[in-house]
């Protein structure tokens, strides 16, 4: 009996090899799979499966634009509009997308560049440019942008994050500006300001003075943990150090440090905000948007988010808040190294071609970038939501749009932009970072702790 | 109930007897009344959530429930996971009782290899592990495909279902297939028309853990496929994350909308699986 | 002799070869290529610099994993107690003669295993809510405002608060597990010691826990193992914070892996999780054994 289990043991495990053998062996032709084995689902003609099948005329296409959300996007918007076009255009041209909400996109597309197993086009966040390009994931797109007719229209400086060792590897598909201050003027005048303080002492009086009210001086959600770095420390951060210091540490020439005082003192104004009562209690247990919420039903006097909470507060906040919402960005910092008419902004979500590509679907992918991407998609922008696009567009009568976004135009006339942190620091220095503010703002770790675990993080990269 | 019949002193007021029913309605109570709160906030306005969470709505309002059919293709992703769930239940539930019952019975060389082989199963972490599983899948050609997650659904249910019989089998007496033997029953027929009866109780608990475990997953279901035609509903109602997640009430109806086809079945069939669950196993 | 009763070899074979492949494919083969990419300094893409044991060596150094193993195991701990303790009560009560409704609490205990972790985690954040939530509320009921606060942002609350909800969810799931292990068992045993007096501790510690032994293993199992790879209510409820506090294993794997693009080190992580849940319920199991071994 015992002799008969030992054989037994020894077929299993043969035939477990084979299968597992056959199992590999059986290549991935298979990816181009007769749909109609799915006798009851409907084939859409676009929408399919999102990966490399090899045809000449199929665009295969990853994103997180979805069709759903159409109505409140800007830049959804234009995508799909663009896109309608271009299948207008060119009929013979299958797209096959894969749509998904962002963070699921965020891990399924890391999931993928891990085994370069990457649809034709693919959005690519910034900070992601360094891995892809060094991974050979990117095709670089100088020529192409070269040769693109409207390519003096792209804004100066769009590029930086997409930029790797002199070359591009993504167009713009946003112009995101990070920090902004939303402010209710009627709230404000009530204690006393005409407009938001442009000093910090100013600002902390009316917190003070807000908090005896009652109302919330900032709305702010935490929970996520980016927005306290790049709503608020991109913008604050640059106020302390200076453009020198952030590029060095993009840069990662070692030349700055966080541990550097300026930025240290940085980190502590951070805590301040928190221990100051300038914010909801709650506001590390609340989500970015449960924040704007609050502000949006005119519980809060102020908000501090990027802009595109302009089409939120637009879409969700009673008209008295929605009259009343004034534009601005954050105090600035008396003698700090950094000008004052400075907050972060630039393009964060990028598009990208894969580098797997022959050269004629190269040639074809290049061609439906600049349809897709090119000038036309930032006029979309511009002409049906007034927002500031990647590419300088033609003036368009701003009046047409709502109270707030003349608003926010009118104050970026005045603003130039620093680099966004998370879109340009490294993604392992920014998780420690990002954590880190949370317990900073929570007051169980303090601002030169945070300075030194941010900077071992850092330290770690350039020994690499 | 025949208990009660049997009972002389009825009438008789225990304190314990009060207490135990009182913890017991407390509990259950708090178990059921989420799904009573997202039923009829699904059915409030936003505004008239803020202002106060767990009053009940002013009037009957499907608004939310009809915004979201339209809006979404949820018919389809539900036909996925029932087909999704429907294969895995019947696979767990037949490896598990064939596995279990082998490796309880059995003295078997490597046995105790076996069950520790099927340990692991329960024990990896599947959020640490999407990039191999998702490599596996690609490099075979096997992701993407309406049986795609039919495969890691059944195989990461098999631990769960191979624990449970081998562990009920052990409570089952050698005699029951000694005297089948003895009538001249073969193996097979012994398996199923004496043994698997028997097994009803736990087989029927293998198939509740498996089928809301496999009706709610998400990670394999983002990850192994990339189909609009192949979504299933958890991953396809992360749409309305973003959009909704300011407005509770809709987030809320999404979120029934996806259990309610399980929560309609579990309720539809709670007798007879509760009775399946607790009937007499060796009475017969 | 047994033997007589045993299936043929090649029966053996035929029954448990797909089950035992399709497990070996879906599960195994994940886990070596995962112990393989732990191998490499990797960060996505084709470049892989071979680094032999190294991330292995920095997991026993690496702070922010053994804190989230300590995390992990308090919630084992808590859950253990919490979840089949409970359970173990719940159905002694419900096997005794004094309950009603028998069928309306079975039902019911299990109701919300049937909910997703995303459902629960909304459920919960929601009763924490500072504002609207049902703990400030009854404070504010009772005139403890002073006791009012955003619960999850409490650094030193945070945990347990994350484990309430899991302990909860589960309770009915164990109950269902240990409900039917007792139907294994003949019910005259249980009229018997009844009749023969005992009742209640008695009838729990004598008759009832001997007799479920095997189900508990089990439940013990697999709750040490569904709380070592804890995952998605954290997610949902605090994603870890306040900073880093309720950070769990799994967690800080994902992380890594997808934050911070470490996928070898990620790797290497996912395999010291599974390595430590082994030795962790391989080591329990074990004392259990001896422990009723002994007794017996």
């Amino acid at each position: 009996m015992r002799k008969r289990m030992k054989v037994t043991a020894v077929l299993l495990s043969a035939a477990m090899l084979t299968g597992l053998l056959a199992a590999c062996g059986s290549q991935s032709d298979s990816k181009i799979e007769d749909k109609s084995e799915e006798g009851t689902q409907e084939i859409q003609a676009a929408g399919e499966n999102a990966k490399d099948t090899g045809d000449d005329k199929v665009i295969t296409m990853m994103h997180f634009n979805l069709e759903e959300r159409r109505d409140e996007e800007a830049d959804y918007d234009a995508f799909y509009t663009r896109l309608e076009e271009y299948q207008k255009n060119h009929p013979d041209v299958t797209v096959n997308q894969s749509v998904m909400e962002v963070s699921d996109y965020q891990t399924k597309i890391q999931a993928q560049a891990a085994v370069e197993d990457l649809p034709d086009v693919f959005y690519v966040k910034g900070s992601w440019f360094n891995n892809f390009v060094s991974g050979d994931l990117l095709s670089p797109l100088d020529e192409v942008i070269d040769g693109y007719e409207k390519k003096d229209t792209y804004r100066e400086g769009i590029f930086q994050a997409a930029t790797v060792n002199d070359k591009v590897y993504g167009l713009p598909t946003q112009f995101s500006v990070t920090s902004l201050v939303f402010y209710n003027e009627k709230l404000w005048k009530e204690i006393g300001y005409d407009t938001f303080p442009d000093n910090w002492d100013d600002f902390y009086a009316a917190v003070e003075k807000f908090n005896e009210k009652g109302i919330t001086p900032v709305a702010f959600g935490n929970k996520d943990k980016w927005p306290a770095e790049s709503c608020i420390l991109s913008a604050l951060g640059d106020r302390y150090t200076g453009q020198d210091w952030t590029a060095s540490i993009i840069a990662k020439d070692g030349g700055a440090k966080f541990t550097d005082p300026e930025f240290v003192s940085a980190l502590q104004h951070m805590q301040d905000l928190a221990s100051k009562e300038v914010f909801n209690k709650d506001f590390s247990t609340i989500s970015s948007l449960q924040g704007i919420e609050y502000y949006s039903q005119g519980k809060a006097a102020t908000t501090i988010t990027g802009y595109w909470d302009i089409t939120n507060i637009l879409s969700n906040a009673t008209d008295e808040v929605k009259e009343n919402t004034r534009v601005g960005i954050l105090p600035s910092v008396e003698g700090g190294k950094g000008e004052a008419a400075m907050t972060s902004g630039g393009c964060g979500w990028y598009v990208g071609m894969s580098n797997n590509l022959s050269d004629e679907k190269k040639a074809l992918v290049e061609e439906f970038l600049l349809e897709i991407y090119g000038y036309e998609y930032s006029e979309y922008v511009t002409e049906n939501y007034g927002l500031v696009t990647a590419c300088q567009t033609a003036e368009v009568d701003i009046s047409q749009f709502p109270t707030l976004t003349q608003e926010y135009l009118r104050c970026l006339n005045n603003v130039n932009l620093t680099p966004i942190y998370d879109i340009l620091m490294d993604g392992a220095v920014i998780e420690v970072m990002n954590s880190g503010l949370q317990e900073l703002m929570n007051e169980t770790k303090d601002a030169q702790t945070l300075a030194e675990e941010i900077q071992a993080a850092q330290e770690e990269l350039l020994g690499k | 109930m025949k208990e009660n019949k049997k009972r002389d002193a009825r009438h008789k007021i225990h304190i314990g007897a009060l207490v135990e029913n009182l913890i017991l309605m407390v509990f259950s109570v708090t178990c059921i009344f989420p799904a009573i709160w997202l039923f009829y906030s699904s059915m409030k306005t936003k505004s008239e959530f803020n202002t106060n969470p767990i009053s009940l709505p002013s009037r009957f309002n499907l608004e939310n429930y009809i915004d979201i059919l339209v809006k979404s293709n949820i018919v389809r992703w539900m036909g996925n996971t029932i087909r999704n769930t429907f294969f895995s239940l019947i696979l767990v539930v037949a490896i598990g009782f064939i596995a279990g019952y082998f490796i309880s019975r059995f003295r078997f060389k490597g046995r105790k290899l076996m069950y520790g082989y099927f340990m692991i199963g329960m024990l990896v972490p599947i959020h640490a592990l999407m990039i191999p599983m998702y490599v596996l899948f690609t490099k075979t050609g096997m992701s993407d495909s309406w049986y795609t997650l039919i495969l890691p659904y059944t195989a990461f249910g098999i631990p769960i279902a191979v624990f449970l019989v081998e562990s009920y089998v052990q409570n089952i007496p050698k005699e029951l297939e000694e005297a089948a033997a003895i009538d001249g029953s073969s193996f097979g027929r012994t398996l199923f028309t004496i043994i698997l009866p028997v097994c009803i109780p736990i087989l029927v608990t293998v198939g509740i853990i498996q089928f809301f475990s496999t009706w709610n997953e998400f990670t394999f279901a983002l990850i192994l496929l990339s189909k609009e035609s192949l979504k299933t509903v958890p991953v396809g109602i992360t749409i309305f994350k973003g959009q909704y997640s300011t407005d509770y009430p809709k987030m809320m109806t999404a979120m029934l909308l996806a259990i309610l086809p399980a929560m309609v079945v579990y309720f539809a069939f709670s007798k007879q699986i509760i009775k399946g669950m607790v009937a007499g196993a060796v009475k017969g | 002799m047994k033997s007589s009763l045993k299936p043929r070899p090649i029966i053996f074979i035929s029954y448990l070869i797909l089950p035992f492949l399709l497990y070996t494919f879906v599960v195994f083969v994940p886990v070596i290529l995962a112990a393989y990419y732990g191998c490499f300094e990797w960060a996505g893409g084709p470049k892989m610099k071979f680094i032999g044991l190294g991330n292995y060596a920095q997991l026993f150094q690496d702070k922010e994993f053994i804190r989230a193993l300590k995390n992990n195991i308090y919630l084992v701990v808590v859950c253990v107690f919490g979840q089949i303790g409970f359970a173990f009560l719940f159905a002694m009560m419900l096997g005794g003669r004094r309950i009603r409704m028998k069928g309306f609490h079975r039902t019911m205990s299990f109701f919300p295993s049937v909910l997703s972790a995303v459902v629960v985690g909304f459920i919960w954040t929601m009763i924490y809510d500072y504002n609207y939530g049902l703990f400030n509320s009854i404070l504010r009921g009772i005139g403890m405002e002073d006791k009012v606060q955003p619960w999850l942002a409490n650094e030193k609350l945070a945990l347990p608060l994350v484990a309430l909800p899991l302990i909860w969810q589960y309770i009915g799931y164990y109950l269902i597990i240990i409900s039917s292990g007792m139907a294994a068992v003949d019910p005259q045993i249980f009229e018997m010691a009844e009749i023969d007096g005992a009742t209640g501790w008695k009838k729990a510690r004598y008759i009832t826990l001997p007799l479920v032994k095997n189900v508990l293993l089990v439940c013990v199992t697999l709750c040490i193992a569904g709380n070592m790879k804890a995952f998605d209510h954290i997610y949902v409820m605090t994603g870890g914070g306040p900073g880093t506090t309720t950070n769990v294993m799994a967690m800080y794997a994902y992380n890594t892996s997808f934050i911070t693009y470490k996928m070898g080190y990620g790797s290497a992580l996912s395999i010291g999780i599974l390595v430590v849940s082994l030795i962790l319920v391989g080591g329990i199991r074990g004392i259990i054994g001896r422990i009723s071994k002994e007794k017996e």
